[in-house]
């Protein structure tokens, strides 16, 4: 019973992290593209976060449970083959849940199989782990990659339509190049340095909270 | 093919304008000494990738669309095995020593692009030899650029929430602001 808190204790410890704390995208610098070339749309944003979340959480579980039967040398060509594999059932639920997605996004979506915070977990972090931390780690990454890109979008899109999820035209005045990435860099480094500055005070407050 | 080349490394830069292949580059840009080889990787994986855009498209033109990224993505996969095994076989020291950038380039999203920019600007086959020594060419360029924002962004005298990697993301937004400049955009 305590084994069971305490391993439950350390999966919301490890989905924290992935959402806030070791968030992918402020801290660790990964799958920054998304974020930066189509994150300008609560309804790309939508999309891109399910994506996401179908293609994390069944490669890294898959991974956990072959991946420690796999040369380490071949590792990165097996998860390309896994996410490869994957992408077609999670595209298609993206496609179900909101038609005319996919197609929309383009190649941001077209991308997503190869995203750096898909690879990254998938090859490192999932045939070295428990399938419990492995499954909280998935579905923190993905938390917090939604959570980033939502946000920016949630901003850049206000900024260009004045609403957010809304079919709005964007204006053509000065503000209207917040679609294209150097506005989701600017942004995804404010969020950074917000993220990095809680991380601080945790620090100063309790070192080994970090 | 020298105007691909120069395209690549201009006004469709997909680092730059394009915002892709950033966190690979920010992680060479840590390491600059192998630079140099991990371009040659993504030269190399870049050009199999549009090879393998070329020879897939007209296989699936009748297929579902989500079909031809699962393929390219299998695709870089099986290079990467390829390539691998080649250099575990050949020249087992230089694998021992660069593996792990051999897989990161493989699996970079702006070797994966290659294929989509091709379609996208009908280049030729000697174009897209082009493109991809350009796309190399642009990704050297970047990790010497981040190396440089890497050691502007680790001044202790910067507020410390802006140390290291939030003061990179806005030096890499507003270098990427210039490079919008290639579009004509008001902004």
């Amino acid at each position: 019973m305590d084994n069971g808190r305490v391993f439950l204790r350390g999966a919301g410890a490890i989905f924290r992290n992935g959402v806030l704390f070791r968030n992918p995208v402020l801290v660790g610098a990964l799958g920054l593209y998304p974020v930066a070339a189509a994150g300008f749309g609560m309804q790309n944003a939508a999309a891109l976060s399910i994506l996401f979340v179908f293609l994390a959480l069944p490669s890294q579980l898959l991974l956990c449970l072959v991946g420690m039967l796999i040369p380490k040398w071949a590792r990165p060509a097996a998860v390309l083959l896994v996410t490869a594999a994957f992408y077609l059932p999670a595209a298609r639920a993206v496609q179900r849940l909101l038609p005319g997605s996919m197609e929309s996004l383009g190649m941001a979506a077209a991308l997503m199989a190869c995203n750096s915070i898909l690879y990254s977990r998938a090859e490192e972090y999932a045939p070295e782990h428990i399938f419990l931390a492995v499954g909280a780690d998935a579905l923190g990454c993905s938390a917090g990659f939604a959570a980033v890109i939502c946000l920016v979008s949630a901003l850049r899109e206000f900024w260009l339509t004045g609403g957010v999820w809304s079919s709005g035209t964007p204006g053509s005045g000065i503000g209207a190049g917040l679609d294209l990435p150097f506005a989701g860099f600017l942004l995804a480094g404010l969020l950074a340095a917000l993220v990095q500055w809680i991380n601080i005070r945790r620090a100063d407050r309790d070192p080994r909270e970090v | 093919m020298m105007f691909a080349a120069l395209l690549a490394v201009t006004a469709e830069n997909l680092l730059f304008s394009g915002g892709l292949g950033f966190s690979r580059a920010l992680r060479a840009a840590r390491r600059p000494a192998s630079a140099g080889v991990y371009a040659l990787f993504v030269t190399f994986f870049s050009l199999c990738s549009a090879l393998a855009g070329n020879w897939l498209a007209p296989r699936l033109s009748g297929s579902p669309w989500v079909l031809y990224p699962a393929a390219l993505t299998a695709a870089a996969g099986v290079f990467y095995l390829a390539a691998a095994g080649l250099l575990r076989a050949l020249a087992a020291g230089f694998y021992d020593r660069h593996a792990r950038i051999l897989a990161q380039a493989a699996a970079n999203t702006v070797v994966l692009a290659v294929p989509f920019v091709q379609r996208m600007l009908r280049f030729s086959l000697a174009e897209t030899v082009g493109y991809a020594l350009g796309t190399g060419a642009a990704f050297f360029l970047a990790v010497l650029v981040l190396e440089e924002a890497m050691r502007v962004c680790s001044n202790p005298d910067m507020p410390r929430a802006f140390l290291g990697l939030p003061g990179v993301l806005v030096y890499v937004g507003i270098l990427s602001m210039a490079f919008a400049g290639f579009f004509g955009k008001v902004f």
